[in-house]
C-alpha cells in the first residue's frame, strides 16, 4: 500500500472541447443546449461541479470559448481513488466521452498499477477502438500478470479483433489463474460452445452457478443446454433468467424461448393435431358466443396476464383459477381459451403459440354441429 | 449489443481496490424483488399486478389500473427504456397506491368535452392563422389539449411517486437518477424556441409550469439543480414552485390525495371545471 507521501499530489488537469461532452449526461434537451451556448456552459459547469464536490479536494472548472478546463487538487490519496471510482461509474453508465479524459489524465499522472489501463482498455474495446485497446490491455496484463480479469479482457478484445486463437489463449490463461472466475468461464464457454457445445456447456454451467444473478450468464447457459438438446434443464434455466430481471428485453427473449420449448414438448407428446386442444377451443367458442364480447375480452386479458409468469402446458393438472371464470383449469386449457379469444377479438396479435390446426379443426367441427 | 449477441463481454470494471461492481460492462439489469411491493398493491387494492413489456408506445410506461371487468393492474414498460424498468414499475405501483388510497373511493378523471372542444377550436384557429392545413391543425390541437389534461391528471401523481420511491426504495436510486435525467431532458425539449412559438399560450403556459414543478421536486430531493436551469432562464420557476407548494400542502396519507392534488393544480392552472370525477366500481 502506498503511503500518503508517496503519491503524486500535483494538481490533475484535463480539458476537452465542449462539443465532445456527452450531452446525454445532462438533464436538458441537446437541441436546446446547442441553441443556447450560455445555457450549455452553465449546464456543463453545474454538472461537473456536482460531480467533483463529493470527491473532496478542490476543483476549478472553467470554460473558455468551446474548451472546458478542469483542474483538480486532491487533498488525499482517498480523493484520488474517488476520482477513479467516479470514472468507473461513468463507464458503467456508458458515458465514455467524459470518462476518457479522466482516465487518460489519471494514466498520465503515473501511479497506475494496471487498473487504469485495464478500464481504459475495456472502454476502448467496447468502442471498437481495438488496436489501442489491445495495447492497453497488454500493458494491464503485464503490470498485473496474475489478474484473471486483465487476461479475460485481453481475450475479449482479441476475439473482437477476430483473432480467436489469441482470444482462447488469453482466456485460457485467465482460467488457469482463476478457474472459478465466472466472467472468464462465461466468455470461454461462449467461444467454445460455437464449435463444441458439450465442452462450452461445462464452462457456462459453472458460470451460471457462480453468477446466479447475472441474467446474461443464465441465458447463455440455457442456450447451451438447448443446443445440446436438454430442453427440460434449459426451461429451468430460462425461468431463472426471467426471475433475475423480469422486465428486460432479454427476459422477453427468454419467455419466447420458453414458449417455443413448451410448444415443442406439447407437440412431441400429442402429435400433429392435439384433440384435447381442439375440444378446449370448441368449448371456448361456445363460451365466448354465450358470454358476449366483453366477457370474452375479460377472460382473454386475464389469461394473458396470468400467462406472463408462464403457464405449464405440459402438466394436465387443473391448478389454475381465474377471477373472471369459475372453475379450475390446466395450463393447456387456459392457453386454448386465450388463443380462441385472441383469434376472435384481436386476430393481429401474436398469441405466442400455434394452435392454428386445432383452431381450424374446431371451427370445422362447430360448423358441422350447427 | 456486442456482448449480448456473441455471449462475449468484458469482466466488470475494477477499482484500484479490486472491488467487484457486479454485472457486466453492458447495460446493467438491476434485479429487484418486487414481490413485497406487488403484495402491498394487492393488499391495498384487492387486485394483483402484472407487468408486460409493450413495444410501439411513445410513453416510457403505460399503466391500466384494474376494474371489475379487467381484474388486474397492468403495467406495460416500454422495452426501449429497459434500463429504467425497475424504477418505472416501482413508480407505477406507487401511483396505484396513491390513486387507491381509499379503495372504496377510487375516482376516474373524466374530461368535460365542452371545455376541451372549445379550447381545441381556439387552437385550430390559431394554427390555421399560422398557415397550417385544417386537418393537421385539428389533429395537432387534439393531441395538445388531450396531452395537457393527461398531464394534469398524471403529473401530481408522478411527483408524489418520485418522492415515494426516493424514500422507500433507496436501492433504486441510481436507476432513478438516470431515469429522471432522461425524463427532464425530454421535458425540456418543449422549451425550444420553435415549440414555444408554435404552441398556443393557453396550453403552453399551463404545461410548462407542471414540468417546472417536477424539475423542482427532483432538485429539492437530490440537490441536482441542472434540470432547473432552463426553467429559471425562461422564468417558469416561480409558477412551478407554487404548484409544488400546493402539492406539498396535501398529506400524502390522505385517502383522497390523488383527487385533491389534481384539483389543487387545476385551480392554479385555471382548469377547474374542465373535468369531473366519476366514482369507479371496484
Amino acid at each position: 500500500m502506498e503511503s500518503e507521501t508517496d503519491i503524486n499530489m500535483e494538481p490533475l488537469s484535463f480539458e476537452f472541447t465542449i462539443s465532445d461532452f456527452d450531452l446525454d449526461l445532462l438533464p436538458i434537451d441537446a437541441k436546446l443546449l446547442r441553441a443556447d451556448p450560455e445555457l450549455l456552459q452553465k449546464a456543463v459547469v453545474d454538472y461537473l461541479s456536482n460531480r467533483f464536490k463529493p470527491l473532496g479536494g478542490k476543483a476549478n472548472i472553467a470554460v473558455k470559448r468551446d474548451m472546458v478546463a478542469v483542474t483538480w487538487l486532491p487533498s488525499s490519496l482517498a480523493d484520488h481513488e474517488k476520482l477513479f471510482d467516479y470514472a468507473i461509474r461513468l463507464l458503467q453508465q456508458g458515458a465514455y466521452k467524459p470518462a476518457e479524459p479522466i482516465l487518460r489524465a489519471l494514466l498520465r499522472h503515473g501511479s497506475d498499477n494496471g487498473t487504469i489501463a485495464l478500464n481504459l482498455g475495456m472502454m476502448l474495446s467496447d468502442q471498437q477502438r481495438l488496436d489501442e485497446a489491445v495495447t492497453l490491455l497488454l500493458e494491464a496484463s503485464s503490470k498485473m500478470p496474475d489478474s484473471a480479469n486483465a487476461w479475460n479482457a485481453l481475450g475479449v478484445a482479441y476475439q473482437r479483433q477476430r483473432n480467436p486463437d489469441l482470444a482462447i489463449e488469453a482466456l485460457q490463461k485467465s482460467h488457469d489463474l482463476s478457474p472459478d472466475n465466472p466472467y472468464t468461464l462465461r466468455n470461454l464457454g461462449a467461444l467454445l460452445s460455437e464449435s463444441a457445445p458439450e465442452v462450452g456447456l461445462g464452462y457456462l454451467r459453472r458460470a451460471a452457478e457462480l453468477l446466479p444473478n447475472d441474467q446474461q450468464s443464465m441465458y447463455g447457459y440455457a442456450n447451451a443446454l438447448l443446443r445440446t438438446g436438454d430442453t427440460a434443464s434449459a426451461d429451468e434455466a430460462l425461468k431463472k433468467a426471467i426471475d433475475i430481471a423480469p422486465f428486460t428485453e432479454l427476459a422477453e427473449r427468454c419467455r419466447q424461448e420458453r414458449t417455443k420449448v413448451a410448444h415443442v414438448g406439447m407437440r412431441e407428446r400429442g402429435g400433429e393435431v392435439r384433440m384435447d386442444v381442439v375440444m378446449y377451443i370448441l368449448s371456448a367458442l361456445k363460451l365466448f358466443k354465450d358470454a358476449g364480447k366483453q366477457k370474452a375480452g375479460m377472460i382473454t386479458f386475464e389469461v394473458a396476464m396470468l400467462g406472463r409468469s408462464g403457464l405449464d402446458i405440459n402438466d394436465s393438472a387443473q391448478k389454475y383459477s381465474l377471477k373472471s371464470l369459475p372453475g379450475k383449469f390446466s395450463g393447456l386449457h387456459l392457453l386454448a381459451l386465450m388463443y380462441t379469444g385472441l383469434k376472435q377479438l384481436a386476430p393481429d396479435q401474436d398469441p405466442g403459440v400455434d394452435f392454428s390446426k386445432e383452431y381450424t379443426q374446431a371451427l370445422t367441427m362447430k360448423g358441422a354441429t350447427e | 449489443m456486442l456482448g449480448l449477441e456473441s455471449g462475449i463481454s468484458h469482466p466488470p470494471r475494477l477499482t484500484p481496490h479490486g472491488q467487484d461492481y457486479g454485472g457486466s460492462a453492458y447495460p446493467i439489469n438491476v434485479s429487484h424483488d418486487f414481490k413485497k411491493l406487488f403484495d402491498l398493491v394487492k393488499d391495498r387494492t384487492g387486485y394483483p399486478v402484472s407487468v408486460t413489456p409493450m413495444e410501439n408506445q411513445t410513453s416510457h410506461v403505460t399503466m391500466r389500473s384494474a376494474t371489475r371487468d379487467t381484474p388486474v393492474h397492468g403495467i406495460f414498460p416500454n422495452p426501449r427504456y429497459e434500463r429504467f424498468a425497475n424504477y418505472l414499475v416501482a413508480t407505477q405501483c406507487a401511483m396505484l397506491l396513491f390513486k387507491w388510497s381509499d379503495p372504496q373511493g377510487v375516482s376516474d378523471f373524466v374530461v368535460n368535452d365542452q371545455k376541451a372542444d372549445f379550447l381545441k377550436r381556439k387552437v385550430v384557429t390559431s394554427f390555421q392563422g399560422k398557415g397550417m392545413p385544417t386537418s393537421t391543425a385539428t389533429q395537432y390541437a387534439d393531441s395538445l389539449v388531450s396531452g395537457l389534461l393527461l398531464q394534469l391528471t398524471s403529473s401530481p401523481l408522478e411527483i408524489l411517486s418520485v418522492g415515494w420511491c426516493f424514500r422507500e426504495y433507496p436501492e433504486l436510486r441510481v436507476e432513478q437518477e438516470a431515469y429522471i435525467a432522461t425524463h427532464l431532458r425530454e421535458l425540456s425539449a418543449t422549451l425550444a424556441p420553435d415549440i414555444r412559438k408554435m404552441t398556443p399560450r393557453e396550453v403552453y403556459d399551463r404545461a410548462v409550469p407542471m414540468n417546472a414543478a417536477y424539475s423542482l421536486r427532483w432538485a429539492d430531493l437530490s440537490g441536482e439543480r441542472g434540470g432547473l436551469l432552463p426553467y429559471e432562464a425562461l422564468g417558469f420557476e416561480k409558477q412551478g414552485r407554487e404548484l409544488l407548494k400546493a402539492l406539498e400542502s396535501i398529506s400524502e396519507d390522505a385517502p383522497d390525495v390523488y383527487r385533491r392534488s389534481v384539483d389543487a393544480w387545476a385551480e392554479r392552472l385555471h382548469l377547474s371545471g374542465w373535468y369531473r370525477w366519476s366514482p369507479r366500481q371496484t
